[in-house]
């Protein structure tokens, strides 16, 4: 099943904006179109149960989708590469190639001076 | 005035504070002192007994204090001891002891760690009275630690162990007892940069008490050489870097360091066991520091050049030296004269010149001081 026709019919039907050739081609996938049976019959059911049920969950409009996980994975994807960038770009201490821990910025450098301060025997 | 005439009596010194509290210590609380101690010496380096006295001073103001040895109408110096407390007169120790001395240190000054104090001495002997033997009048400068070794006496009895008596000087401090338990955690880096920016990194991890001096080795930076000819030897320029680290807290949240370090550059073959660097470059610096605030050090490059055989065939050529790599001055060479390039050739011998060899890296020593067992720094101590 292609989930991102999957998504385009449930958002339809949740009456969000969707590109209409975008919907056209989801309609054309036998399993969108499955899918979009599934949600309407799911409907009809919550409207005759939701009459018993509390007006907070007589929002409940569909069971979570696929939609859903896709974008949750793409998200953590995102957050990888974020991650992954500001770790590769931020100012690391200097450390060598032999895995030594580098030291910390010195807030003054001193100096020995020959002849002052440094004497070579 | 007490004697005392014992032949194993433990340490004891004249303790001759230079200075009052306005020294360079002033917020560690840290009192600058001089012990002056007799020391019984055995034959094996052993000491059979020393005894000293503890009396502070400060500057221009003279304190004399009396040692002695062996006893009055005997011979040899088989026992050592000390006149603490007001003495009275040397003529009543002369009638006690066969040598005495008397000792007069008078402050001078205290600066970046060294006490500088006017050495006034005399040795008198039992059997010639009031007329001292030996004496010496001296301007000395000593770091904490150091020992000056003012007389020496043998003696001539085989009744004791005792083969010699030796009267020395040696500058101390005297911690402030509120911060003496204080302990510092030091982190130390020696980082090697390139012109590249390539950096070279060794650390070293070091704790101590409050005034304690602790030393430090780094493992040794490697330098590779380039070959100039196809027979040369493989070498490489090897740097060692040490020193000794001293700091003390202070009430104002400020550390004083005293880091003496030293630097020794020596060229040698690639895996050959290596013996003594011959020169090297040392210096000694006073910082003061926050608790956690890195400072640089940048050290200094060694001057002149060495030299050593280029080649096996260079060292069989009539050259019967044992093709040591030394440092050598300027000017000193076997050419006469120093090759400006970085790595030469000359006569048959590698020349390195250390100016122009380490002309674009720097090294230098990264120093973080922290307090140990709080937060943010070492773990704590038991």
């Amino acid at each position: 099943m292609n989930e991102t026709h999957t998504a385009i019919v449930s958002a339809f039907l949740d009456h969000e904006p969707v590109d209409p050739d975008a919907l056209s081609a989801a309609l054309d996938d036998p399993e969108a179109r499955a899918a979009l049976v599934d949600f309407v019959r799911l409907r009809q059911e919550l409207g005759r149960a939701g009459d018993g049920l509390p007006a907070s969950l007589q929002t409940l409009r569909r069971r979570p989708v696929a939609r859903t996980v896709a974008l949750r994975w793409s998200a953590a994807a995102a957050l990888l590469v974020l991650m992954f960038l500001a770790g590769w770009m931020a100012p690391r201490p200097g450390g060598d190639a032999r895995g030594v821990t580098g030291p910390p910025d010195p807030v003054r450098v001193e100096k020995f001076v020959p002849g002052v301060d440094w004497s070579f025997r | 005035m007490r004697l005392h005439m014992q032949v194993a009596i433990g340490a004891a010194a004249v303790m001759l504070a230079v200075t009052g509290s306005a020294v360079a210590q002033q917020s560690s609380g840290a009192q600058p002192v001089l012990a002056m101690t007799a020391y019984s010496v055995a034959a094996d380096g052993s000491t059979v007994a020393s005894a000293g006295g503890d009396d502070p001073v400060v500057t221009g103001k003279a304190v004399t204090h009396y040692l002695y040895a062996g006893k009055a109408g005997q011979e040899g110096a088989c026992t050592s001891g000390s006149a603490d407390g007001p003495v009275t007169s040397l003529e009543t120790l002369l009638t006690r002891a066969a040598h005495v001395w008397k000792v007069t240190a008078t402050g001078v000054k205290y600066e970046a760690g060294k006490q500088t104090f006017d050495l006034a001495w005399q040795r008198y002997a039992a059997i010639s009275g009031a007329v001292p033997v030996v004496s010496r009048k001296q301007r000395i400068t000593l770091e904490q630690g150091q020992t000056f070794t003012v007389d020496l006496l043998h003696n001539t009895s085989p009744d004791c162990r005792t083969a010699s008596v030796i009267v020395e000087i040696e500058a101390g401090m005297r911690e402030d007892p509120v911060l003496a338990d204080t302990l510092l955690y030091y982190d130390l880096w020696l980082v090697r940069r390139d012109a590249s920016g390539q950096t070279e990194t060794r650390h070293f991890v070091m704790m101590a008490k409050q005034g304690g001096a602790v030393p430090f080795e780094f493992p040794t930076l490697r330098s590779a050489i380039p070959k100039l000819q196809a027979n040369q030897y493989d070498f490489e320029l090897l740097s060692k870097i040490g020193g000794e680290l001293r700091g003390r807290a202070g009430t104002d949240g400020r550390v004083a360091i005293e880091l003496s370090t030293n630097r020794q550059d020596r060229l040698a073959r690639t895996g050959s066991r290596l013996g003594v660097f011959p020169g090297f470059g040392a210096g000694r610096k006073i910082l003061e520091v926050g608790w956690e605030e890195p400072v640089e050090i940048q050290l200094p490059s060694g001057t002149g050049y060495t030299s050593t055989y280029a080649s096996a065939a260079d060292e069989a050529a009539g050259k019967k030296s044992s093709g040591q790599a030394g440092r050598v001055k300027a000017g000193q060479g076997a050419s006469g004269s120093m090759p400006a390039a970085p790595v030469s050739i000359q006569n048959g011998r590698l020349v390195v010149n250390y100016a122009a060899f380490f002309a674009n890296e720097t090294v230098s020593l990264i120093l973080q001081v922290k307090k140990a067992g709080e937060a943010g720094g070492a773990p704590a101590v038991q």
